[in-house]
């Protein structure tokens, strides 16, 4: 059965990206669970390829209360949160808050051992690190995708704009787009310039 | 260039471990690849399970045989780590090559965090594999011979041993425990 999926698009410059989330059930395991996958597309104007990266996200055991029926709907806000929680890192590692960007990634994946709190053996640890590194791979490409697209913006509109607060406007942007509940698209492209540019 | 390699045995599995260093064609600027690529053989199986990914891409080295010998080296010696179970080492290591995680000393954009976690991924396919394969092969000896030995002893002795057999320059080793002690505890 193909669970709801759930999607966010951004727009910056010539440049959309589309985040989109599904959580795929696993025939016949006990207890029933599952994997949310993500994936992003890239798209620049005029291009007609597109750059797709998909990678798995987190893998869940549906909630033990859940009935049969309810299924479709805990996958879709599974589907929802791994959107959000993604467009947040991409917003973070936008800001550069490099800190607060390995604690998020750390209370999802659980790859740092902290000492006398969260001992790691080094099988979890490897397991959990590889699958933080399966998610930075659309992370990167979308990451290092928005950062060209500022820079191709700065240039073409020739604004001498500081690409550095750029990002961190657009991080910002893309953190509070990933707690608003029910849009599903936003174009950061900024449209004003101020008088000195 | 040639292929560098070096190989373990563990009872009946064979662990082989190969290191190239390429420069990437098609680049306009100078760019190069340290490959890795890990062979795991069982006794009697008709096929190898072969993996391969990028280890890292340096700067120009001094000598490619260097670069190549150097990836064999410390993808053994994470092996080791991984294996003694010392996790903190293992992280310290991986965090030197990869530089995913700031330091006091040294602070770090998220792009090379980012950057650095992925890089990790790409060598943990053949590096999983590896790993997961030496600690089947430990239990199946172990079950073979019906001891008692304390698995996470014999992860510890095994580590050191492939910490040992990454810095010195034989290309093989037999890990497989030769004596075990009366009590069926320990080995040798």
């Amino acid at each position: 059965m193909e669970y709801p999926c759930a999607e966010k698009g951004v727009r910056f410059g010539d440049l959309t990206v589309v985040v989109r989330a599904q959580w795929h059930r696993w025939p016949n395991s006990e207890p029933p669970g599952g994997t949310t996958e993500i994936s992003v597309t890239l798209m620049r104007d005029g291009i007609d390829a597109r750059i797709v990266k998909t990678a798995p996200f987190r893998k869940t055991d549906l909630p033990l209360r859940c009935l049969p029926h309810e299924a479709p709907r805990f996958a879709e806000a599974e589907a929802k949160r791994a959107v959000n929680v993604f467009l947040r890192w991409l917003g973070l590692a936008l800001i550069d808050d490099v800190w607060q960007l390995l604690i998020e990634l750390d209370d999802a994946y659980r790859f740092r051992p902290i000492e006398e709190v969260r001992e790691l053996s080094s099988l979890e640890f490897l397991t959990n690190l590889r699958d933080v590194g399966s998610v930075m791979e659309p992370l990167l490409a979308v990451l290092t995708h928005l950062l060209c697209a500022i820079h191709v913006w700065r240039l073409q509109t020739d604004v001498e704009a500081d690409a550095t607060s750029m990002c961190v406007q657009l991080g910002e942007q893309l953190i509070a787009f990933a707690e608003q509940d029910g849009v599903r698209f936003a174009d950061f492209t900024p449209k004003e310039v101020n008088a000195n540019a | 260039m040639e292929w560098v390699e070096k190989s373990a045995r563990f009872n009946n599995l064979a662990l082989t471990v190969r290191a190239r260093y390429r420069r990437l064609p098609f680049f306009g600027e100078p760019s190069h690849c340290t490959e890795i690529k890990v062979v795991l053989t069982l006794d009697g199986a008709e096929r190898s399970i072969v993996r391969v990914a990028p280890f890292r891409y340096p700067k120009t080295p001094q000598s490619a045989e260097e670069e190549a010998k150097r990836a064999v080296r410390r993808f053994l010696r994470w092996l080791g780590f991984a294996l003694a179970d010392d996790t903190p080492q293992l992280i310290a290591e991986l965090n030197a090559e990869y530089a995913f995680l700031p330091t006091n000393e040294r602070s770090l954009p998220s792009l090379d965090c980012v950057a650095g976690l992925g890089g990790i991924h790409d060598v943990f396919e053949p590096f999983f594999y590896a790993f997961a394969f030496l600690l089947m092969a430990i239990q199946a000896w172990r079950n073979e011979l019906g001891a008692e030995i304390e698995m996470s002893a014999l992860r510890a002795q095994l580590g050191e041993r492939l910490l040992q057999f990454a810095e010195q320059d034989a290309d093989f080793v037999d890990l497989t425990p030769k004596e075990v002690s009366a009590d069926g505890v320990s080995v040798r």
